[in-house]
Formats: structure tokens, sequence, C-alpha cells
């Protein structure tokens, strides 16, 4: 019945032109099943390392020697963006860190509802490591929704409160290296990471550290250690695997005269 | 510290000091440097002339002051491309602070072009929402846009006549300061068939080439230069090949300071060091 | 002779003039160094933005999407028009407006407010999440895939059609293009993206074949990085130019 079901929606799927998007969206939908099952079943997962993660902790140790504060920014969207929810589970682990040698954490916000869930993220890390009392609601705090004038206030801060590392994990557009060039400025050690390209080159030559693209999905899954977290890092992988397999053999078949292959694969949705 | 080390330290407000001066002098006085113009921008401009002006063209300003210098000149050159051809121009807004920006570009072509508000250019305003409103345009235009920005019926408008949806339309060209061109490409474009122009900030304009790669778009704008090359097309040029001289003395402060500084750091303290390890290595062999 | 080529006080137009280009100047003199015209120009900003995208959010989606609904809504009701309150027609099908049914979005997005008001009933901005995610994936992810991924990969691999003839024919494309450099290009393309993709493989060690792909993929990263950064410097550029047009044309009147 099953099996019926799903020969239906694909054959309405291919009357609309869309066969190659859902048979791409299945396929990858079903090696996250198998990975998360696989997790949930006590499967652990290994993942390479990822270079630029030991200095996360470095950069905490740093600041709490120099009796300075930390400053952390998740970027410049919603929590509903991949970035931005990653860049939350890197704050939990900063923020537990921070906790725990009492170093003064602030998170200026740029949307309302990614300062909640901070506060909410940040007060929980506090509790974990019994420091409750140390946590200041104040310090994770919403600026405005306009771009530059949150890029602004940022620097401002930065100037002021001259914190010993900044740490820029999320989405970030044109104010990327207005930011990053501020903290350099004060001497701050900064790690950055983003799946926004075009501000890449910026963060890679003004930050310490970058992660770039994925890298920051990796490093939050890597930090989380939440096996189910890691499973959908598989299932992407499995996705790119597929990718790259279609990418080679595809070239060759096009190179010696098939279109069959460029008409599976360019399916318009 | 010697001359080296001098070159890697350079106190910024002395680069901040040469940009201005060096920008500043062409914006006053015009060096007159030529511009050519490259494929990505000239395959739209080819797009729109080949246009039979039956359908008016969606043009998407979604800018704000912070990128008006970038994108107002592409808008400007497109109108009066596209009114020179006869073809209308539907302005739409998806970016909160683009209205007042898109008025002054729409009062512009009323004064300088003798467009005819509501029949050779029309503005609906902003509508919040950006991937809703795309979806709702193709399904009605007026969907999401009932009144214009002046508070006319859209539906009245004589401009719409005969068009309904998206897919009524010659075009759609989305002026971007930020990722809404990815929404009118995968919706308007990739979902709806329309034909996709694009004019972005040259902050975001790399991430376009891969859509002009695989032909997902019919052309490309990049920033300022992107605007002036229209501008020349056109044969009208304004501001954004006025800034041009500007932009090349800029970009010859940038390199010299690039280079000055990779020369301080070569041959200054981290080439002093990597040649004492070496000296050390070459010691202990 | 100066003065009368500087944007007059006395008109609307021209306060304003003055205004922008006072606080143009309060933000440049950051570059020197931190000074209170700065702080005062960065906090004015910060505050009129506030209140402008305030506005914004009202006029545009409050008031005619919420409170114009309800109140059309609840005056139908008042008529004794059930149907029409509840945005139905008299056969009881759906129609564009929405009026009472608004409460249904409306109900979501106080859930959300709860986080802040009670901590005991937040549990329920979960549902708002979940309808939110859940939407916006369905919607965005098959859109995306065929944009951003098969589109993509079918660009990738196309150029290499344009060398068969019969395959070129096929697929619509002019094999008159097949050059030495469209070759050189293609080749890079498909090799640039394939250790790009490899590059971002986590799921085993850097080793072998897979190290050197990694390599030769960090440099073509790092190539893409550095035309962006060309790119960006030439934006921030064209800004500054922009910025002097104003001071220069606008304000000053200056055109030699």
């Amino acid at each position: 019945m099953i099996f019926n079901f799903l020969n239906l929606i694909f054959q309405i799927q291919i009357k609309e032109g869309k066969g190659p998007v859902f048979l791409v969206l299945v396929l990858f939908i079903c090696a996250l099943v198998f990975f998360l099952d696989k997790a949930r079943k006590g499967a652990s997962f290994k993942i390479r390392k990822i270079a630029g993660l030991d200095a996360v902790n470095e950069a905490i140790g740093r600041a709490t020697e120099m009796g300075k504060s930390i400053l952390y920014t998740t970027g410049l969207e919603t929590a509903s963006h991949i970035a931005t929810i990653a860049s939350l589970t890197i704050l939990s682990r900063v923020a537990k860190r921070a906790a725990r040698y009492g170093t003064r954490l602030q998170v200026p916000s740029f949307d309302p509802i990614v300062m909640t869930l901070s506060q909410e993220i940040v007060r929980e890390s506090y509790l974990e490591e019994g420091m409750i009392d140390s946590f200041r609601k104040d310090d994770i705090f919403y600026l405005t929704q306009e771009q530059f004038a949150y890029t602004a206030a940022v620097e401002g801060v930065l100037i002021r409160e001259k914190p010993a590392t900044v740490f820029l994990m999320g989405y970030f557009y044109a104010e990327s290296l207005l930011l990053a060039e501020t903290g350099n400025s004060i001497g701050a050690i900064q790690i950055a990471g983003t799946d926004a390209v075009t501000q890449l080159p910026f963060f890679i030559v003004s930050c310490d550290y970058t992660l770039i693209g994925e890298e920051l999905y990796a490093a939050s899954a890597y930090l989380s250690e939440d096996s189910s977290i890691i499973s959908s890092l598989k299932a992407q992988d499995f996705g790119k695997a597929l990718l790259w397999i279609f990418l080679f053999i595809g070239s060759i078949f096009t190179f010696f005269g098939s279109v069959k292959f460029l008409s599976i694969i360019g399916g318009s949705s | 510290m010697n001359i080296w080390q001098k070159l890697s330290s350079i106190d910024r407000r002395w680069v901040f000091l040469a940009m201005a001066l060096f920008v500043a002098f062409p914006v006053l006085k015009p060096l007159g440097l030529p511009v050519t113009t490259t494929k990505e921008v000239e395959d739209i401009h080819s797009f729109i002339e080949n246009l039979d002006g039956t359908k008016p063209i969606i043009l998407g300003l979604d800018f704000g002051p912070s990128t008006a210098p970038e994108l107002t000149p592409m808008a400007k050159a497109l109108i009066r491309h596209s009114l020179s051809k006869g073809i209308p121009v539907l302005g739409v807004s998806l970016a909160p602070d683009a209205p007042g920006v898109a008025n002054d570009i729409m009062k512009w072509a009323e004064s300088e072009l003798n467009a005819v508000m509501g029949k050779d250019i029309a503005y609906l305003g902003y509508k919040v929402g950006t991937l809703n409103v795309i979806l709702q345009m193709g399904q009605g235009i007026s969907k999401p846009f009932p009144k214009d920005y002046y508070g006319n019926n859209t539906d009245d408008l004589p401009i719409m006549e005969g068009v309904e949806t998206l897919e009524d339309c010659a075009m759609v060209v989305g002026l971007e300061a930020t990722a809404i061109s990815d929404l009118w490409i995968q919706y308007a474009g990739d979902q709806m068939g329309v034909p996709i122009g694009i004019g972005m900030t040259a902050v975001s304009a790399p991430e376009a080439y891969v859509f002009y790669q695989s032909g997902q778009i019919v052309g490309l704008m990049g920033g300022m230069k992107g605007a002036a090359e229209y501008e020349l097309l056109v044969n009208a040029p304004g501001a954004a090949v006025q800034g041009m001289d500007a932009q090349s003395l800029g970009h010859i402060v940038i390199l010299v300071f690039i280079i000055l500084g990779n020369l301080g750091y070569f041959f200054g303290t981290k080439g002093q060091e990597i040649s004492r390890l070496k000296s050390l290595r070459d010691g202990e062999k | 002779m100066i003065f009368n080529l500087i944007a007059p006080f006395n008109t609307p137009e021209g306060l304003g003039i003055w205004i922008a280009a006072f606080l143009t100047l309060c933000i440049f003199s950051f570059l020197y160094k931190d000074n209170p015209f700065y702080k005062f120009a960065e906090h004015l900003f910060v505050g009129v933005s506030t209140g402008y995208y305030i506005s914004i959010y009202y006029w545009n989606t409050l008031k005619p999407n919420l409170i114009d609904e309800l109140r059309k809504g609840f005056s139908a009701l008042g008529e004794g028009n059930v149907q029409k309150a509840f945005g139905l027609d008299e056969n009881g099908s759906i129609i564009a407006e929405p009026h009472l049914r608004m409460v249904v979005p409306l109900m979501l997005g106080i859930f959300i407010f709860l986080i802040f008001i009670s901590r005991k009933n937040a549990w329920l901005s979960r549902i708002s999440f979940a309808w939110y995610i859940g939407v916006a994936s369905g919607i965005a992810i098959p859109a995306s895939m065929a944009t951003r991924v098969l589109i993509q990969a079918q660009g990738s691999v196309r150029d290499f059609c344009i060398f068969n003839a019969g395959c070129a024919n096929a697929a619509g494309l002019d094999p008159q293009t097949a050059t030495t450099s469209l070759w050189i290009n293609s080749a890079l393309l498909l090799i640039g993206t394939l250790c790009a993709v490899a590059y971002f493989f986590f799921s085993l060690p850097s080793k072998g074949v897979l190290k050197a792909m990694n390599k030769v993929g960090i440099y073509f990263l790092m190539i893409s990085f550095g035309a962006s950064f060309g790119y960006t410097v030439m934006a921030r550029i064209s800004l500054l130019i922009g910025r002097f047009q104003f001071l220069f044309y606008d304000w000053l009147g200056i055109n030699i």
C-alpha cells in the first residue's frame, strides 16, 4: 500500500516535471532516516576533526586570563536559518565554558526571536555548570534589525568593551568585514564561521580561524556530541557522494555524446 | 623597526586618507578613463532589445539608500532602455527600506523621460513577505498589491491591461542588495518560467555567476561597473560612468597597499623569523 | 561664491541634505577615532531604523493583514453574517479575505510571545515554530534542490555536450562555440566542483586521494574567495564614491 502510494506520488511528480527533484529528495530522506535510526540504536559516528575547533577553547581561555569579556554574534539571519541554528549550538558550548571560567559573555542580537533563544541557551548552559547566579540576562540583548545600524552598534560595543575574544558565527552580509576589522583593531582573537560564501574572504583575511561554509554545520554537530545531529551530517555526506558520482559519470557520458544524462539530472522543479 | 616592519604596520588612518584623496579627486575632476562592456551585461541588454513591447517588464527595486549608489544607476538605465523600446516597466519592492528610493526613481522617470505614471511606468510599493509575495504574484500581481504606491487600484492601471500574473510579463529584472535574487530565480524563474535578469551589488554578484553560467538568468550586472556598462550600452552615461574613474584609482590604491603590506610581512618580522629558523636548520645540518 | 553653491537651508530638501551631510561626516569621523559625534550618529541610526521598521511592519503587515481583517470580521458578525465573518461566500467556499480566520495566525503569534510572558506556557511556542519551519521548509526545499543542486549539476556538465555535434544539436547548443578555451574552462569547472565537494566530505579521514583532492579543492576555494574579495572591495569603493558624489554635488554643489 505504501509502495502504491509512493508510486502514485512519483507519477504525479513526473507529470508535473518534478520527477528528478522528488527522487533525489526521497533518496536523501531515506538516507537521513537510516542514519537517524542507527544513531538511536546506539551507533556512534565519527567525523573528521575540524580545524579551528581547538581554537574555541583556547580563545575562551585567553579571555579568562586577560580578565576581559567574550563577544558572540549569531549573525544577521532569523532563527529558521540553518547557520543561525548551527551558531546557537556552538553558543551553548561557548556559554558553558564561559560559565565554568567565570568569563563575561555578551551576545548582541539582530533578531528578537534569536535573542530569546540565545538567552534560553545561555541560561541553560549556566544552569548546567551550576553558575546560574552569574548569568546576566542583560548581556544578551537585542539591538536593531537594520543591517548597518546593527553593525554600528556592535562596533560601538567592541570599541568600548574591548573583548578579548570575538565569535562571529552565523550568516552575515556586507557588514562582515566591518565587524571583523573592528575586532582586529582592538586586538581580539576572532573565530568566524559562516555559510555566506561572499563574506568568507573577509573572515579569512581578518580572523584568526574561519569555519568555511559547511564546516560551521559540522562544527556544531561535532561540538554538540549528539549522535542524532551527527547522523544528519552523515546523510548530507551521502548526498554529496551521490552528487559527486553523478557529476563524474555524467561528464564522461556527456563528453561521449549522451544527452540522456542532461535531461535526467536537469529536471526542473 | 626597519622599513619592512613599518610597511606591515602602517597606521590604517593613512590608508583611509589615501583612499579618500584618490577617490575624491576623480569625483571632482573626471579623468575620462575608458570603460568596456562585458558579455553578462550585454546579454541583458540584448534580451530587452529583442522584446516586442507587448508585455511589461517587472523591475524588482529591492534595495535601500545604503546600496543606492550601485543600484540606482542600473534602475535608471534599465527604465530608460525599456521606455525607449516602448516596453512598460512595473516596479515592485520586496525590501522594507526600498520604497523611498524606488519612488525617487519613478519620479525621475516621470520628469526626465516624460514617462506617464500608470501607463509607461508604475510602482506597486513594498509588501512584506518576499517569498509569499512572489508566489502570490504568480497567481495574480494585484493579489499582494491591490493598490499601487500612490493609492490607485492596481487592476485599473492601463499598464495592467492583459497582465494578470508574473507569467504575463516579458521578464523580471531584480535589482538586489540581498538574497532576494535567489527567490526570483527559484520561483519566478525556474518554477514559473519567467526570464530573469539580475542586477546586484558587487558584494553579492559573485554568487549570481553560477546562475548565469547555468543559464538560469539571462544576464547579470554587478555593482557600479555593471551599471556603468549598461549606461554605455544605452548611450546615456550617468552617475555610474562618472564614478568609474574614482573606482579605478581606488582599486590602484588598494593594490599598492596590498603589495606594500605583503612585502612588509614577508621581509619584515615574519620573513626574518622564517630566515632565522632556516639558518638554524641549516646550522644543524 | 562658494556659499551660493551649497544646498539651501530654507527648503525641506535642502535641510534634509544638510542633515544627511552632517551625519555622513559624523560617521566618517570614526575613521580617525571614536568620538561623541560618531556615537550620536550611531545611536540616532539605531533608534530611527528601529522606529522605521516598527512603522513599516505595523502599516504593511499588522494593520492590513490582521487588524483590518478582524475588524471586518467582527463587523460582519455584528450584522449577523457569520459566513462572511469567517471569510466564506454564500456557498461556504473560502474567499480571499480571511476576516476572522486570522484568529488562527493571531493565536500562533501570541504563542511565540508566551516565551516572554509565561515560562509555564512557553511550550506552546513550539507549535508556532513547528508550523513556521514546516511550511517554510516545504516551500523552500524542493525549489532549492532544483535551483541550487540539480540545475547547477546540469550546468557543470552541459558544456561537455558542445564538443559532440550530435549531443550539441540534441541539447539545442551551438557546436560552433566549441573552442579550446571553452574546453579548458569546462575541465577546470568540473575539477574545481569535484574537489570542492570532496573538501566538505566529513565522513572519511583526509588521507590519500581524498587528501590530494582536498588540497586542490581548497586552492580553488581560495581563488574564488580572492575574486569575491576583489568584487567586495569594488562595492565598498562604489559606496564611498556615492557618498562623495552626494557631498560634492548635492551638498556643496561643486561640479568642475
